[in-house]
């Protein structure tokens, strides 16, 4: 593939660099004014937005699958880093990455004007933080080399930490002040950074099998794709991927984390959370698991699936019992990435297409939920479902919004969330018919909880007579934003699909017939 | 002068230096006591230590006792370094002291002596010595502000339990050269090998005396009972020094020891270590879990560091040993820089140390810049990426998985886990609002100044390397060709 010359290598370590310095000059910033960081923090993110279509504009992909066996990047940069190790500073980015880039472009802006008139204080370390953990994710999702790639999906951590723990809110009623944010934060941290060790581990492990090979030490991802493993070896590798992966995602076990750490967040957080970190985990997932270990995915494809129903199923039981409004939004999370979960291990083109859309649906519309969460929390001070209610008369624009939101949630036809679904269970039923048709229900419960919302919250006599404050221009501004572009993905998801095409189906084809020259 | 006698001379510049440095500072006491210039001087012998140890020179033998190659001076040049960056953070720590303070600077140049003959010991008198001058230069460092009792108690603490390792060790390397006739580390390899019946079972003895020594020097699981009470009596510079000179150069010549006296031989003894190296990361994180003092919490931390530490010791191997000069190396800037915001934050040497968790609370909004070396320092300890401390550990899985030690690796990876525990808690607190006091309280001084340059250099060496590894990941591997 000629590339285009529109097309600098040095747009990649660009996509980092500019939030990575957008945060340095925000905090600086704070000692203007308070507004300086926030517009900072906004221009940075919009300007990765650009790079982003810049890309995806000179791209130029034909939606056709490399004849050979080798991945095939846009866009590639390399440079020296430790060569004691054969660490190379190595991103490139293929439609996968390119389209989740985006996402995070996206989300990254909604996040900073969400947390406009929420964040009061220390605004300035708020935007470092929240810059920093997006230019992690960015890192995360171009990183070629598997000890860069580590070493992203560790340092985005650490800025989630302080934003969960900083700005957060402690539950209501909850313990005393300050106390359960911090345990929410740890309590992500730890889960996460665990399993991120035990992948470490994995990772060397496979490196050394490599060394073992080749006589050579490299954490390159296109030279670790061949490596040839016994069985049993694969099968123990991948479970170590799977398993830093699967806690980000989350899998049904390993999912603890996330409820508390949604609700603990601030908006800014869960939007990032939801719709950013949760994405990590799928595409590590996708990048890594299926394509370095076919066999051994395709092995335990049975487990994986078995445990995307529980997570679907449970999650969305979980939902309908919440009275918390934002807890009831994160455990439909883990019903969505259970459908995820079960695309990737279907593993035909189609099902990976599905969870791609799903995946982009899923971070926009539950980013707006959590907005619209945190939105009613500036105005009621409160999250409990039980004090809403009647807000279709008290805040039209608002109820307007809540309503198209938790449709798409729900997955109505016509809006992205629907394409995703479809083509997940479509993808799926051919290779795992019972389990598809189980997952299948879960599309009732997402009904069920979707308009339970609507229902308690908008519905029905007002709790209290206290006027409530409509959306502001930015609200409105933001909703509306985050409405075309579902709409957009709901009626015409042709351009995205054909982007992402040839990744999704080398990677298929890899996990259906095994790496060619394995 | 023979050419012999000049390269010999030359090799072993750095402990001239110390030596010289040591008479000069003694009689400058004795003619006038000027702390600032005794300062500057001792920084000035530090600086020139390093110097001498970076110029390329071939390994020299210096009569069997010492060997100065490439690996002792890398280990003499960091242990020089960190005698520097101790100066600079005593400087401040001693300034309102009502005794004496020069003979401070004495104390840690014999001390950074007996670490620099350990680095070259090939021999276990040269290894007794080293310890010695070490470990009574510690005492008086520990002990140093004489009127307050919780720096006696520690000095007292201190001194037994040495002596008592040191005891041990003696035993140790008496009951081996009974069985092999030699005390010379090149010479021990062979002899142990061929040694049969009772010569081997006293031998075996022997070594397990001196690995028992050794427990004790590096804080080991069950040898680690000094540490705690040590660490938070001691003033917190002299803490930073003695967690990192004291243990590291025990780790450095521990290395070439076991050159000689390798574990493949002692299978036995090779398991009690892992499972002295299993607990020490346990309990050294469980304990710190449950700290409310920082100080003891760095300590029992510090026993968990080298319980990972002892991993690369086990497993044997090229890896295995560059994970172990590279981990003394990390350990070095993390710990310091620990105990140097410490240092930074506590009244001196008059009054006690700010080690209470609270003392901490809302740091980052009253001292931002002790706060932002203070916090990557936590985080490199924990092992997050982008910070040397992370490379560290990554080393130390690296040389685990090579060897298939996966008990030990997934030992280590746990008690990461639990360590991000306290790490973070330490961390987010100095985040949290305080009641009461929000606003900045920096005052600008000589003293301030001399500590954030410190303070400053560890925090470059933190994130240097950890992004950009490789001058430090080259150095280590050189130094390792030249142990051979």
């Amino acid at each position: 593939m000629d590339v285009s010359p529109a097309l600098n290598p040095w747009l990649l370590p660009a996509l980092i660099l500019v939030p990575f310095f957008g945060g340095l000059l925000a905090w600086y910033a704070e000692r203007w004014s308070l507004t300086w960081p926030r517009w900072i923090g906004l221009l940075s993110m919009a300007a990765t937005c650009v790079l982003a279509i810049w890309i995806w504009a000179h791209a130029g992909v034909a939606p056709v699958v490399p004849p050979h066996g080798s991945p095939e990047w846009i866009i590639e940069f390399r440079a020296g880093w430790i060569p004691r190790w054969g660490v190379s500073f190595h991103l490139g980015i293929d439609g996968l990455g390119l389209l989740m880039v985006l996402l995070t472009g996206v989300l990254g802006v909604l996040s900073v004007a969400c947390s406009w008139r929420e964040i009061q204080q220390y605004v300035g370390f708020f935007h470092l933080n929240l810059l920093w953990n997006l230019a992690g994710v960015m890192g995360v999702f171009m990183a070629l080399d598997l000890f860069l790639f580590f070493v992203f999906w560790e340092a985005m951590l650490v800025p989630m930490y302080f934003l969960i723990a900083l700005w957060g809110h402690s539950s209501q009623g909850g313990s005393r002040g300050g106390r359960s944010r911090v345990y929410a934060a740890t309590k992500f941290f730890i889960f996460t950074q665990a399993s991120g060790l035990l992948m470490l581990v994995g990772i060397l492990a496979l490196v050394w099998l490599h060394q073992q090979n080749t006589g050579e030490w490299s954490f390159s991802y296109a030279e670790l794709l061949y490596t040839p493993l016994s069985s049993l070896q694969e099968m123990l590798l991948m479970l170590a991927f799977f398993l830093g992966f699967a806690v980000k995602l989350p899998v049904f076990p390993l999912h603890p984390w996330l409820p508390d750490a949604h609700s603990q967040a601030p908006t800014a957080g869960s939007v990032d959370l939801a719709g950013v970190l949760l994405k990590t985990g799928a595409y590590g997932l996708l990048r890594f698991v299926l394509p370095l270990f076919p066999n051994a995915s395709m092995d335990f494809a049975p487990v994986a699936m078995a445990l995307a129903i529980l997570g679907i199923l449970y999650g969305a039981k979980m939902a309908l019992v919440q009275t918390d409004i934002k807890r009831l939004v994160a455990y439909t999370s883990v019903s969505h990435m259970g459908f995820v979960l079960l695309g990737i291990y279907a593993g035909t083109t189609l099902a990976l297409q599905g969870a791609l859309l799903l995946m982009l649906a899923h971070g926009l519309a539950t980013g707006a939920l959590f907005i619209l969460c945190g939105e009613l929390y500036e105005r009621l001070h409160s999250r409990e479902l039980g004090r809403m209610g009647g807000l279709t008369r008290r805040a039209p624009h608002y109820a307007t919004a809540l309503m198209f939101f938790a449709l798409a949630s729900l997955g109505l036809p016509g809006l992205g969330n629907f394409v995703g679904e479809f083509l997940v269970l479509f993808g799926s039923f051919a290779v795992a018919p019972w389990i598809t048709a189980i997952a299948a229900t879960g599309l009732i419960l997402a009904a069920v909880y979707s308009l339970y919302i609507v229902q308690r919250a908008l519905h029905g006599p007002p709790a209290d007579d206290t006027p409530i404050e409509d959306l502001t221009g930015r609200e409105k501004l933001m909703m509306a934003f985050v409405m075309l572009a579902l709409l957009a993905l709901g009626l015409y998801p042709q351009p995205v699909i054909d982007l992402a095409f040839a990744p999704l189906a080398q990677i298929a084809n890899w996990y259906a017939l095994g790496v060619p020259g394995a | 002068m023979s050419a012999a006698l000049q390269v010999q001379l030359l090799a072993g510049a750095p402990l001239l230096l110390m030596a010289a440095g040591i008479v000069l500072v003694m009689l400058l006491i004795a003619a006038q006591r000027d702390h600032r210039a005794i300062a500057q001087l001792t920084t000035l012998g530090f600086i020139l230590a390093v110097g001498a140890c970076l110029i390329p020179q071939p390994t020299v033998e210096i009569t069997p006792l010492l060997v100065i190659d490439d690996y002792a001076r890398l280990a003499m040049a960091l242990f020089a370094a960190a005698g520097a960056i101790t100066v600079l953070l005593v400087y401040g720590y001693l300034a309102r002291h009502d005794g004496w303070r020069e003979e401070m600077y004495l104390l840690l140049l014999l001390a950074v002596l007996g670490a620099m003959v350990l680095t070259a010991a090939r021999h276990a008198a040269t290894l007794l010595l080293g310890l010695e001058t070490l470990g009574v230069a510690l005492l008086g460092m520990v002990a140093y502000p004489l009127l307050r009792k919780r720096p006696l108690e520690a000095g007292i603490k201190y001194l037994v339990l040495s002596a008592a390792s040191t005891a041990t060790l003696l035993f140790g390397f008496a009951l081996v050269y009974a069985a092999t006739g030699s005390l010379q580390f090149d010479a021990l390899g062979a002899l142990l090998a061929a040694g049969e019946g009772s010569d081997r079972a006293i031998a075996q003895a022997g070594l397990g005396l001196v690995w028992v020594g050794f427990a004790f020097k590096l804080s080991l699981v069950p040898f680690h009972l000094w540490t705690a009470d040590v660490y938070e009596g001691a003033p917190a510079p002299v803490a930073g020094f003695l967690a990192t000179v004291s243990k590291g150069a025990v780790a450095v010549v521990l290395l070439r020891w076991l050159d000689a006296a390798s574990l493949a031989q002692t299978p036995m003894l090779t398991q009690a270590l892992a499972a002295l190296a299993i607990a020490s990361i346990a309990v050294g994180n469980l304990a710190a879990l449950q700290q409310n003092n920082v100080k003891r919490l760095l300590a029992y931390s510090s026993i968990a560091h080298f319980g990972y530490l002892l991993v690369p010791f086990l497993v044997g191997g090229d890896t295995a040993r560059e994970a172990v000069l590279f981990y003394v190396a990390a350990y070095a800037v993390m710990t310091l820089g620990s105990f140097g915001a410490i240092a930074a934050l506590s009244p001196g040497a008059n009054a006690e140390d700010a080690d209470h968790l609270y003392d901490y609370r809302g740091l980052f909004w009253r001292r931002p810049l002790v706060t932002s070396v203070f916090t990557p320092m936590l985080l490199a300890q924990a092992g997050i990426p982008l910070t040397v401390g992370f490379l560290a550990k990554f080393y130390i899985l690296a040389a685990a998985v090579e060897r298939h030690a996966w008990v030990l690796a997934v030992a280590v990876v746990l008690g990461s886990a639990v360590g991000l525990f306290y790490y973070l808690r330490l961390v987010v607190v100095q985040f949290l609002p305080r009641p009461g006091g929000m606003r900045p309280e920096t005052v600008w001084s000589e003293i301030t100044v001399t500590r954030g340059v410190a303070l400053a250099l560890l925090l470059v060496a933190l994130i240097v390397g950890g992004v950009w590894p490789q001058p430090l990941a080259g150095a280590v591997a050189r130094a390792l060709a030249a142990l051979g």
